[in-house]
């Protein structure tokens, strides 16, 4: 009897501790291997920043006052740091870091995957220089730069504002005022419903494709890239389309003008209203083509 | 007799008049003189003397939070701190003047005069404001104002432009401080004159630095020629902290960095053959300034 219950205490005691420890990674284990997540409590308008090296960042807008965040770093020698202020109560904001704990470590292990899921009405500052950037469903303002990832953002209403040197923007249904810079990447813009729109980049193409709102500015700027509007045929704008060492080709009718004051150099221009020009469309290449064409 | 009667009454009603400001302080001398003539002017001086001794004399007193309370309160019933009405008019003017409806400030407006001339004269600057006509700045201006808000932390979230990237830990580094001032300069100078900027040399050294001797030579204004001068010194920052960059995240640079040059030099040549080629002129502004900020951008990645 005697020897039962000590053998029983015995397992006891080396069971229970097992199992505090075994139990956590379990539930680390079912959520992904090495994913790790966390959840904050947070206002509706919190500010979310995020700085990462290398990986794949996915932010989404949920109806929620929390920050969901889920994570896998490639190493240990990597870490995720998060600063909530205030201390107490839910964050007002929240910025997360990846660490490099050792300097010499390879490039292939220097990346961290982020999803998070944050209220709607967050306001966003997102850094990946080596990654590439998913942003849905969102309603405040954003900043989003890469150095060489893509960035992808769809469903957002705030004012964005997007860099990234050499990777592609893409940004879709948009309803707030989006400014989106590249230098060696593209950008295509889809089915936008905002009515300021500023795209540039250098040796990359623009492609636009949506209609114009009533009294939009939309000002798209290529060097050596080709800028292609398709719009549908009742759009209305009054375009001023300007290259200088490429072709404006024009598909949809225009009501042509003279511009009083031309600026020179433009050796191919086209200045003019299609319907009634309810939105202002500006279209600038150095040496790339200009392309105006209907939706299908 | 009468004539007596009159000259005391008459002296006594100047003590009355006199009396305050004497005992004030001011010189009157009339009001001691007839003190010792006029025995009952003389006995109201003695006791009012008398008095101001004694409260001077008595122990200093603060009143308690509820007597300022209600002090406060009586005060801003009888509108000593002025009218409640204008207060209000002050406070919803903004928004009236931004397309708000507030029927309350064009109805206080017509009761009270000095409100309705304010409203009237923010009226009139507005109408005027309107007719003017509408001026683009030309890039230079919006490249300096650019610049020196992001210098001064104007923008939080959202953020614009890879200077931001420097703001957030700029002062740990000395190289992104210099970026910073160098983006400044670079916004500055793009505001002034060309003969300003030929005054202080600034094409003839831009011109010296071998990294812009190739570009120099076709620089068709010094303005250019400042902002060669930039962009070189931040180069040469780039070159030299290049090796500390993750292999990808430098060929990245390098690839952009080609790109930009590339349009540079083809807008040197362009401006070359037509020098107020201004569609050229812009780009080469345009390309300089990227170019700046995509150096500014590597410096602060290096190590990474």
């Amino acid at each position: 009897m005697n020897r039962a219950n000590v053998s029983l205490k015995s397992v006891r005691q080396i069971l229970l501790p097992l199992m505090a420890i075994l139990l956590p990674a379990a539930l680390i284990g079912a959520a992904g291997e090495g994913q790790i997540e966390k959840t904050f409590d947070t206002t509706r308008e919190p500010r979310i920043s995020l700085n990462n090296v290398k990986g794949h960042v996915l932010v989404r807008g949920w109806g929620k006052a929390q920050v969901h965040l889920v994570y896998t770093v490639a190493s240990p020698r990597l870490e995720v740091d998060s600063e909530i202020l205030p201390n107490t109560g839910p964050a007002e904001k929240i910025h997360f870091e990846t660490h490099l704990l050792d300097a010499n470590l390879p490039g292939n292990e220097q990346v961290a995957d982020y999803t998070l899921d944050i209220p709607t009405g967050a306001s966003l500052e997102i850094r990946n220089p080596q990654g590439s950037i998913v942003m849905e469903g969102m309603q405040a303002d954003a900043s989003v730069q890469s150095v060489g990832g893509g960035i992808s953002i769809r469903d957002y209403s705030g004012h964005l504002t997007v860099h990234s040197v050499a990777g592609d923007i893409e940004v879709i249904r948009p309803s707030g005022t989006v400014e989106a810079y590249s230098i060696t990447g593209n950008l295509h813009f889809v089915s936008p419903a905002t009515t300021k729109l500023h795209g540039s980049t250098t040796s990359g193409r623009i492609l636009f494709e949506g209609d114009f709102m009533d009294r939009g500015d939309y000002i798209l700027s290529a060097y050596s890239g080709d800028v292609d509007i398709v719009c549908p045929p009742s759009a209305s704008y009054e375009l001023s389309a300007k290259t200088l060492k490429g072709k404006v080709i024009n598909t949809l009718p225009m009501t042509r003008r003279r511009e009083s004051a031309s600026p020179r150099g433009a050796s191919n221009s086209l200045l003019g209203t299609h319907n009634t020009g309810k939105a202002t469309v500006e279209l600038t290449s150095f040496s790339g083509n200009i392309r105006i064409r209907p939706q299908d | 007799m009468e004539e007596g009667r009159y000259k005391t009454f008459a002296a006594c009603s100047r003590f009355d008049v006199e009396l305050e400001a004497y005992l004030e302080g001011e010189a009157r001398p009339f009001i001691a003189s007839h003190a010792r003539q006029c025995g009952s002017c003389g006995a109201l001086l003695a006791d009012l003397q008398s008095i101001r001794q004694a409260a001077r004399e008595l122990p200093r007193e603060e009143p308690s939070g509820v007597v300022w309370t209600k002090v406060r309160a009586r005060l801003e019933a009888e509108g000593a701190f002025g009218l409640p009405n204008c207060s209000r008019f002050e406070d919803e003017l903004e928004a009236y003047l931004e397309g708000e409806a507030r029927p309350f400030i064009l109805s206080h407006s017509q009761d009270c005069a000095p409100c309705g001339a304010l409203l009237a004269d923010l009226q009139s600057i507005r109408e005027a404001a309107r007719d003017l006509p509408r001026e683009e700045p030309s890039r230079a201006v919006w490249a300096n104002v650019h610049a020196r808000l992001e210098a001064e932390g104007a923008f939080g979230v959202p953020v614009s432009g890879w200077r931001q990237i420097l703001a957030w830990r700029v002062f740990p580094h000395a190289i992104p401080v210099g970026v910073l001032a160098a983006l400044v300069f670079l916004g500055s100078v793009l505001t002034l004159p060309s003969s300003s900027i030929q005054s202080w040399g600034g094409a003839d050294e831009a011109a010296n630095s071998p990294a812009v001797v190739r570009v120099a030579s076709a620089m068709p204004a010094g303005e250019d020629g400042a902002l060669a001068r930039v962009v070189s010194d931040l180069e040469g920052n780039f070159r030299a902290n290049e090796a500390s960059m993750a292999p990808d995240l430098k060929a990245t640079y390098e690839k952009s960095l080609v790109s930009l040059d590339g349009s540079i030099q083809e807008c040197l040549d362009s401006l070359q053959h037509e020098p107020r080629n201004t569609l050229a002129h812009d780009y080469l502004l345009t390309a300089y300034t990227r170019k700046a900020e995509v150096l500014s951008s590597a410096l602060e990645f290096e190590g990474r």
